[in-house]
């Protein structure tokens, strides 16, 4: 039993990871309907900005990580006025391929600047781990955990108790009447980018101390943010947060429990996972925005 | 215009033209490339040109150039169908292509089946793995299903790398190898030939009509009797098979495969690349894109060096930005705006 | 008597909201009925029900006495009840006649005739169809080209191209120029005695529909209010004060 409740520990630290990395994916989904396929690439950036500041300039990720999110929403904000935002009104088709040619071009400058070589944060606390209730974490992945949550309240309360939030939350409802009381779509979606894009850069940093990354990690964190979009409904955090605990479990669970070949089948359970739950409730676990083709 | 009362049924021209409406009656024939039978003799002549250039002594390098632009032309048209025709983009299309290869692999390692008999059964194996796949995922609306494509391939890419035992992990399989350039230059021509003549015929049936309406409306093709799940699963089989057919020929031609090469993330931006750079959803423009993409590439770039990415990814940002309907889309969109504005002079305006 | 079109406690909520609570509605052989009500009243959900765009909650549909009530909506349009949408549904990349051929008569395909060009006699009746709505001489346009009026017509024929038995149009009237609105009751009028077809016609239009329906259904807040002959409506203090006064 004992190693049960470790692998589900496990499996939850994981989850919230996935879960922060999800909502960035769902939040520009559900506001501009652009299904970022550049997203993992997005993480990696993040994770690659912390080990820098780390390898040269000696700052702790976690005192890093404030300024990493700003220049996420930086960047985001950036790539959605310039290139993102060009496209949103376009067949969906479009913001694809764009989003498509944006992760290759990230993949493509990674690779040049970090080579393929996997890299980790290492820190002072790299070879820590906390004690809770006689389960053992790695202090990284406890940073992770705890990083994510806080996170994804600030998060929470930036959608739902501020201004900027409710524009936000009316854009993606109704485009037209958003417009209509006076909200500045282009504005709004650069912002939803930007916050999207600093919730990954975030995802980033904190993965970077806690395992180890390399360029092509990029499509992998996109399809099982995406996986759990789909799992939990575009557009709602409850359901984003729980399809990211299910995701982080089973992964765990197949790595521990399936010898040799558990560890190397992240994606495809999350990705039979997906298939099964869409033949059974088309809309996803919690219902939500319409996934299916309407007939 | 003149308003006249309302009469039925006569005159009909006059009455539509003249009152609810701009544009005159006019067919399609106002541009001379669009005469059908001029396109089927150039297209019979460059056929005909093609068919005996190996004659001609060239060197195995062009053979394989040129086999490598039919390949594409191949694998671009098969996307397009379902891509183009549907609207359902597919962006883990090269999944069919893996395992096309395996199939063929597989067959020849633990059944020791010849290759040539396995060809027939790699677009089965890729029939087969479109329908499991195809029926719960086509349920999805287009993006969802684009992305969730890309999930089957990557999941797909790990089941080769993980069973070891039956695949050879990332060790791959390696074929008895036959060096025959001309042989699979005929082969791949004629591939590029059947899949875009088809694709022509497909255009103009009613099913290819049904795909371009679910394409723009699915719940609007539903109401006008059209079976949409059927349209889009037939349209999903027939690319998925003939990629999966494609990727057993390319296996062979390369006398080895892995996981890394026969699910390539490459493959995914390059075909999108190319049909967009053609024209998505347009007959001939996944052949055009495929060649004038291939051949661009060969002489700017070489081979491809370790920045291919880059270029890759610059490539599609501009081409979606600048030619987001590609060559044949903007050139249709020409075509049809000097129509109509020869028209409208015609008209007195 | 069992009619063409025969609906009995069509139920369908909206989460907790009930858009139509137990609605009975049928069409008679030929018959021209009028559905009106204020917005909102279920008239257009009534209509996707019907046509099983949307799966009714309770209550069974009948089509000639057998049900469609859980078919796809291409299967009850093959069997002949088919629609127009409010927001037309041509296909702006398909030329007019491709937009017609499309929603052929399906039943009578040849077997892998999907695969062929359509035949001749498709061919022939649409371009009767276009020519008796005056469309004839666009047939070879990109439906996109078309004028919304146009368009509107053109999902009629789209409609009508089948042979169905039943055809329900979704707010005929809106966004066509007023000036048009007698023409097309004259094409419907045309089609409707060439084709010997029902017709279902859901307005906001109030002139144009008593003036074409046999009989009139009101609907308010899902529920049938009133029911019978456009005189007898038009006097009916309930409706008058529920929708025709205000």
């Amino acid at each position: 039993m004992g190693q049960l409740s470790q692998v589900v520990l496990d499996g939850i630290v994981l989850g919230g990871f996935y879960a922060l990395i999800a909502q960035g994916l769902s939040l520009v989904f559900g506001v501009m309907g652009v299904l970022n396929l550049a997203h993992g690439e997005c993480v990696l950036i993040g994770a690659y900005l912390a080990w820098t500041a780390q390898h040269y300039l000696g700052i702790d990720p976690l005192v890093a990580l404030p300024v990493i999110m700003v220049l996420g929403f930086g960047f985001g904000w950036v790539l959605c006025k310039t290139l993102v935002g060009r496209v949103v009104e376009r067949p969906p088709l479009m913001s694809l391929l764009l989003t498509f040619g944006i992760g290759a071009v990230a993949q493509g400058v990674l690779l040049r600047l970090f080579s393929s070589t996997p890299r980790v944060t290492t820190t002072s606390y790299s070879d820590d781990v906390v004690n809770v209730f006689g389960l053992t974490i790695p202090t990284p992945r406890a940073f992770m955990l705890l990083g994510a949550v806080v996170i994804l309240v600030l998060t929470w309360a930036l959608l739902n108790r501020t201004r900027v939030g409710r524009s936000i939350q009316a854009a993606a409802q109704n485009k037209a009447a958003a417009r209509v009381v006076g909200i500045d779509i282009g504005a709004v979606y650069a912002i939803a980018f930007g916050i999207g894009i600093a919730l990954v850069f975030a995802g980033g940093t904190l993965l970077g101390s806690a395992q180890g990354f390399y360029p092509f990690l990029g499509p992998l964190l996109t399809m099982k943010a995406f996986a759990i979009v789909v799992l939990g409904g575009v557009g709602r955090m409850t359901g984003t947060v729980l399809a990211a605990m299910v995701i982080g479990l089973i992964e765990t669970m197949l790595a521990s429990y399936v010898p040799s070949v558990g560890t190397g089948l992240g994606i495809a359970a999350a990705f039979i996972l997906v298939v099964l739950v869409l033949v059974v409730r088309p809309n996803g676990i919690s219902g939500g925005k319409q996934v299916t083709a309407g007939v | 215009m003149s308003s006249g009362t309302p009469t039925i049924g006569t005159a009909p021209h006059q009455k539509a033209a003249d009152r609810l409406s701009a544009a005159p009656a006019r067919g399609l024939a106002s541009s001379r490339f669009a005469d059908p039978r001029l396109r089927a003799g150039l297209f019979a002549a460059g056929l005909a040109a093609l068919l005996v250039t190996p004659a001609f002594g060239l060197n195995n390098s062009a053979l394989l150039l040129l086999s490598t632009v039919f390949m594409w032309i191949g694998l671009t048209s098969s996307w397009n169908i379902i891509s183009g025709f549907t609207g359902y983009v597919d962006f883990g299309h090269g999944v069919f292509f893996g395992i096309g290869g395996y199939t063929a692999g597989l067959l020849v390692t633990h059944v020791d089946m010849p290759f040539w008999y396995t060809v027939p059964l790699a677009p089965v194996a890729g029939l087969v793995f479109a329908l499991l796949v195809g029926y719960p995922l086509l349920r999805l609306r287009g993006v969802y299903f684009s992305i969730a494509m890309l999930g089957a391939f990557m999941a797909m890419r790990e089941l080769a790398l993980v069973f070891r035992d039956f695949t050879g992990g990332s060790g791959g399989i390696i074929f008895k190898a036959v060096i025959d350039r001309t042989l699979f230059y005929y082969v791949f021509l004629g591939i590029a030939v059947a899949v875009v003549l088809g694709t022509v015929w497909l255009r103009r049936s009613q099913l290819g009509s049904s795909m371009l309406a679910v394409r723009e409306n699915e719940i609007g093709a539903e109401a006008r009797g059209i079976n949409t799940t059927a349209v889009k699963l037939t349209a999903f089989c027939v690319s998925g098979a003939i990629t999966a057919l494609i990727g057993s020929l390319w296996a062979y031609q390369t006398a080895f495969i892995d996981p890394a090469i026969m699910f390539r993330d490459i493959l995914l931006i390059n075909l999108a690349l190319m049909v967009t750079l053609g024209g998505l959803g347009t007959v001939w423009g996944p052949a055009l894109g495929a060649t004038v993409f291939i051949l661009l590439r060969e002489t700017l770039w070489g081979t491809e060096g370790e920045d291919f990415l880059l270029f890759f990814g610059v490539a599609l940002i501009v081409v979606v930005l600048v030619l987001p309907k590609g060559i044949v889309g903007s050139l249709a969109d020409r075509a049809h705006l000097a129509r109509a504005r020869r028209a409208g002079k015609e008209d007195g305006r | 008597m069992t009619a063409l079109l025969m609906a009995e406690g069509v139920t369908c909520r909206f989460g907790g909201l009930v858009a139509l609570d137990a609605v009975d509605f049928h069409v008679g052989e030929g018959e021209i009925v009028g559905l009106i009500g204020p917005n909102g009243s279920g008239k257009s959900t009534l209509l996707s029900c019907l046509s099983a765009g949307r799966r009714a909650d309770a209550g069974r549909i009948r089509l000639s006495g057998r049900d469609i009530t859980r078919r796809r909506p291409s299967t009850v349009a093959r069997m002949g009840l088919t629609r127009t949408f409010q927001d037309a549904r041509v296909f702006g990349e398909l030329t007019v006649t491709e937009n017609v051929l499309l929603s052929r008569d399906w039943t009578r395909l040849p077997s892998f005739g999907l695969l062929r060009p359509p035949e001749r006699a498709a061919r022939e009746r649409a371009a009767m169809l276009l020519d008796l709505v005056g469309l004839g001489g666009l047939a070879g346009e990109k439906a996109g080209s078309l004028s919304g009026g146009q368009q509107r017509l053109l999902e009629l024929v789209m409609a009508m191209m089948p042979g169905p038995k039943v055809v329900m149009l979704d707010e005929a009237t809106s966004g066509v120029n007023p000036a048009l609105i007698a023409e097309l009751s004259q094409h419907l009028r045309l089609l409707h005695r060439e084709e010997r077809v029902s017709f279902v016609i859901v307005e906001h239009n109030v002139g144009f529909v008593f003036g074409m329906a046999d009989r009139i259904v009101v609907l308010q807040q899902g529920r049938v209010l009133a029911e019978g002959p456009p005189a007898e409506v038009k006097s009916n203090q309930e409706v008058i004060d529920a929708y025709l006064g205000a």
